[in-house]
């Protein structure tokens, strides 16, 4: 075991933020490999409990690969290879205690991945994505979402660099923050010199339920091409009382308002796991973390 | 283009400007405490300022440089020593100023005598009247505009000065604030006492070009509850120096429901490394506004700080950047919500041009105390070229549920059809593209006095025609 | 000689032809339509007139008012005389429309303009428009809804009194009431300057207050019928299915 920086910020800023990256304790070895080939399946799913290494490769058919990853302690090692034309969707859910995920894909000509991560309750997690659009082309979709409740931590790091022409990037952040919940969110766009006609979007919206949570968002974009368009947003508060006024007219009480909400919150990234029952077991996970609360 | 060639000059002339160091300066490769004193003597400082230089000094000696933003290790120390040596250095000659700088502020319509004074060759020329013009309507209404060397000695003042001085930036901030308070030399003291609303702009232009000013002025400004203020700083002539570092620092104290505007259009020559610090600390119902426009530099850190400490306290930045050939300028904001019902807006633009580098960096941070506060930030980016670069780098920190953060960021060029519909109503392409970056800088534009959004304006044609064609 | 010539045109965007040997004139103060179904080439021909550099001019030629201008840049065409009335102006923030008509205006008379006289001039072009001045200090175009985006490319051109008008579809998407008003511009225009006009268009409603000399219909990025007034009303009867066989949208 030794300390290793994790999730640095591509382009590093005012330290007394504490953004710049964090640090955690990893093993050096792992204890198992999968290797998912696409001339398996079309669709894979497994459930990850202990530190693993797991190789996506993309095939004929479009591949839909599910990971459930919920372990004590384990570091998940994913790597992602999209050939040209290769389309595929990596699902992750993520729950359990203390995880490092690291996510590393690699996309050629007019390959496309679609990821859709979603965070349960996560004790202590540490996510760094680094997606390297280097084919001409190349699509990159992620929708990712987020519960976190009591003293749960969260640490992303999303890195998306753009160095193929007409690469497109899309990616879509939904969470909801209560307790003392914590969470940084890093999310990078890339733009390399060469990147010619590259497009590349990002939106956080995060909601606050109690007033000990702590939420860092740090949306960059690094430019070194002139012909790009890229844009970014973030919208970080509380529910609009119009919204609360509005249900409680119909009425539904201020409680259920809160939980009705929390859950429609993540209710669009759901619905882009795109397997129809991985969507209803995390439904249900969602829906029994709002019926603890 | 005619203009062309002289502007492209003008950045060399400035790399090759040659200063005449004794060769005793070189002798100390850094800044002694027997410099300081020397310096403190000159000035004829209070002891306490003397031991807070040299305190200053301690701090710089043992801080690190920063280890984000542009590289600053082209900065010579060495310079320094040679410019802070207790000196003049204001007994040159207009004649030696280079012709490029010459046409420079003659394309900008500046009137000879202020030329002469923005080159830090005037004598006193008419700014002094004016000045003192200025002076004696402020003076009837009770404000007090004076430099902050004399003030020190005041008895009605000493006390304030001090209590205050570098206590909003202190020595301990970062490496550059440290240098300020060890070697700090001339800037601005305005007082605006309660309910005084002041309805001509400050302008400190006519101080800052007084003899030994301007590399490492302090501005304080103090305004008390329910007072009024608009401090402008600067112009838009390049502001011509021989040495390469500029480490000013700016501390505003806004009372209660009191209001501030700060104004600046920075154009420092090109070979200069401009590491400011400015902070605002606004009371109850006070409101900061930061108008900042950053064209000059070789390297610019710069990114002024408001501290809304008091309920409903409001800030509002409005900001323009524009990086062109061997430009570094990293620019933005910092707002920190430490108290109910705060607010804050941020609205910058940054433009990119011959391999220039532009970052945008800014941090919110809204404290667990700061229920009901608002926050939103926009900054938008425009590459000119495909040999430049422009980065965004922003953070928002939100220890609260009962607030409203939002953010939207934008990175682009200049579209081919906007272009196309300029000049299908009569416009060149280089007149077209001209037109659309001075639309883009607008935000900055509409917030200044008419005769700064004139000359800014000009400095950006200025900008624009000196590359294309 | 016409005042505009187009000699056996073809153009393309994208490697792809739109236009293929398009010939046609128009005479100094006479009034032109060119029709035919969406997507047949119109409005290419007014943007290719204009010289915009996303269409590209694979073959052919065109001359203004004595002079090839085929390889001219947009705005030398503008200093020439030549105006288009956008379908879709680029909204163009900062800049104020008042600012950029006067711009506009210098650049394409080579002379600079009193302040005062320009306003009264611009004051008493809004109200042929029924424009509310406070649109003259508002940033160009944007936020603009659509009929006040078409009233201020009327605006451009009652004020810039260009020697040709090219106005595409700039009837498209008003109500009865502003297309009366976007009329008596022009018809103020036509006034003002005689200038010539070449009106796109796919409907005849904006045509009722006008007296055309002559139609050309365009299908499939060739002219397949010309003639005078009366084709406009034979269009109005039968459609454009049976001039050109296919049906208008």
């Amino acid at each position: 075991m030794a300390a290793v920086k994790l999730n640095q910020l591509p382009a590093p800023t005012f330290s007394w933020l504490g953004v710049n990256g964090t640090e955690r304790e990893i093993p050096d070895d792992l204890a198992e490999e999968i290797v998912i080939s696409g001339r398996d399946e079309s669709v894979t799913k497994i459930d990850v409990q202990k530190s693993t290494k797991v190789t996506v490769n993309g095939g004929v058919d479009p591949q839909l690969v599910v990971m459930h990853i919920r372990a004590e302690k384990a570091v998940i090692r994913t790597a992602v290879h999209a050939d040209a034309g290769q389309q595929i969707r990596l699902v992750q859910i993520i729950s359990g205690g203390e995880t490092v995920s690291a996510l590393q894909a690699d996309l050629a000509e007019n390959a496309s991945l679609e990821l859709v991560q979603i965070y349960l309750n996560t004790a202590d997690a540490v996510s760094g994505i680094e997606i390297a659009m280097n084919g001409r082309k190349s699509v990159f979709t992620s929708h990712i979402g987020y519960v976190l409740a009591d003293d749960d931590r969260l640490d992303i790091n999303l890195n998306i660099v753009q160095n193929g022409k007409k690469t497109a990037s899309d990616t879509t952040v939904r969470g909801v923050l209560r307790g003392h919940a914590e969470k940084v969110f890093r999310g990078t766009i890339d733009f390399k010199n060469g990147a010619e006609g590259a497009s590349g979007t990002e939106q956080e919206n995060v909601l606050l339920l109690d007033e000990h949570v702590v939420n860092k968002t740090v949306p960059v974009i690094l430019c070194a091409e002139e012909d790009v368009v890229g844009s970014h947003g973030a919208t970080i508060g509380q529910i609009d009382p119009k919204q609360i006024f509005y249900m409680q007219s119909r009425g539904i009480p201020e409680k259920q308002i809160y939980e009705i909400l929390a859950q429609s919150q993540l209710g669009s990234i759901v619905k882009q796991i795109g397997d129809a029952e991985t969507e209803q077991a995390v439904g249900r996970l969602l829906g029994k973390e709002a019926d603890d609360a | 283009m005619k203009q062309k060639a002289q502007v492209a000059d003008i950045d060399r002339s400035l790399y090759d400007f040659r200063y005449d160091e004794d060769a005793s300066d070189f002798l100390s490769s850094g800044i002694t405490p027997e410099i300081i004193r020397e310096i403190s003597e000159e000035k004829g400082d209070p002891d306490w300022m003397r031991d807070f230089r040299l305190r200053s000094l301690e701090i710089f000696s043992r801080m690190k440089m920063p280890v984000w933003g542009p590289p600053v290790d082209g900065l010579e120390m060495r310079n320094i020593v040679t410019y802070i040596r207790p000196k003049s250095r204001m007994n040159s000659d207009w004649n030696d100023v280079p012709e490029h700088i010459k046409e420079t502020f003659e394309r900008l319509g500046i009137p000879q005598a202020e030329r002469e004074s923005l080159a830090g060759v005037g004598a006193q020329y008419d700014s002094e009247l004016v000045y003192h013009n200025v002076r004696k309507e402020v003076a009837e209404s009770g404000v007090v505009y004076t430099d902050l060397e004399s003030v020190m000695h005041d008895p009605q003042y000493a006390d304030i000065i001090r209590r205050h001085f570098m206590k909003l930036v202190p020595p301990t901030d970062h490496k550059f604030a440290a240098l300020h308070g060890a070697v700090w030399s001339g800037g601005s003291f305005v007082y605006v006492p309660a309910g005084v609303k002041l309805e001509i702009p400050l302008q400190s232009y006519f101080r800052l070009n007084a003899k030994g000013a301007g590399q490492f002025e302090h501005t304080l400004i103090i305004l008390e509850e329910n007072s009024e203020l608009h401090f402008i700083e600067g112009c838009s002539a390049p502001k011509y120096y021989e040495a390469g570092l500029h480490a000013g620092c700016v501390e505003l104290y806004v009372g209660k429901h009191a209001k501030l505007r700060y104004s600046t259009i920075e154009n420092w020559s090109k070979n200069m490394y401009n590491l400011n610090t400015k902070r605002a600390l606004v009371e109850e119902g006070g409101r900061i506004e930061w108008v900042s426009g950053s064209f000059g530099s070789h390297v610019s850190y710069l990114y002024p700080m408001s501290i809304l400490n008091g309920r409903g306290a409001a800030a509002e930045f409005t900001g323009i950047t524009f990086a062109g050939e061997g430009q570094n300028l990293d620019t933005g904001a910092k707002i920190v919500h430490n108290a109910p019902e705060t607010s804050s807006h941020i609205d910058t633009k940054s433009i990119s041009k011959s391999g220039g580098i532009s970052t945008f960096r800014s941090a919110v941070t809204v404290h667990e105390n700061a229920v009901g506060s608002r926050s939103s930030v926009s900054c938008e980016s425009l590459m000119l070229d495909g040999i430049s670069r422009s980065d965004t780098v922003p953070v928002m920190d939100i220890r609260t549920d009962k607030c409203d953060i939002g953010h939207e960021a934008k990175i682009g060029r200049i579209s081919d059809d906007a272009v196309f519909y300029l000049m299908s109503r009569g416009m060149d392409e280089q007149a077209a593209r001209a037109m659309i970056v001075s639309g883009f800088a607008g935000n900055v534009s509409k917030e200044l006095p008419l005769e700064y959004a004139v000359e800014m304006n000009n400095l950006i044609r200025l900008e624009m025609t000196g590359a294309v064609g | 000689m016409a005042l505009l010539t187009i000699e056996n045109l073809s153009v393309e965007i994208e490697e792809k032809e739109l236009l293929h040997g398009v010939t046609m004139e128009v005479g100094s103060g006479e009034t032109h339509v060119l029709m035919g179904p969406n997507g047949t080439g119109k409005s290419t021909l007014g943007y290719t007139v204009m010289g915009s550099p996303e269409y590209k001019v694979t073959g052919g030629s065109i001359f203004f008012d004595g002079a090839e201008i085929t390889q001219e840049t947009p705005d030398k065409r503008a200093k020439r005389g030549i105006f288009l009335s956008f379908q879709n102006p680029v909204e163009i923030p900062g800049i104020t429309l008042s600012d950029f008509l006067r711009n506009a205006l210098e650049q394409v008379t080579g002379q600079r303009m009193k302040l005062w006289d320009f306003k009264k001039q611009l004051k008493a072009a809004m109200d042929v428009l029924q424009m509310d001045a406070a649109y003259a200090d508002r940033d160009l175009n944007v936020g603009f809804s659509g009929g006040e985006k078409k009233k201020a490319e009327i605006l451009q051109l009652l004020m810039l009194k260009p020697k040709l008008a090219i106005l595409d579809e700039t009837d498209s998407g008003l109500d009865v009431d502003a297309v009366r008003t976007v009329s008596a511009g022009i018809a103020a225009y036509r006034e003002s300057c005689g200038g010539s006009l070449l009106i796109i268009t796919h409907n005849t409603k904006i045509l009722e207050s006008l007296s055309v000399d002559r139609a050309h219909i365009i299908a499939d990025g060739k002219i397949v019928r010309e003639g005078g007034a009366e084709l406009i009303a034979e269009i109005n009867a039968h459609g454009f299915e049976q001039l050109t066989g296919k049906e208008a949208i």
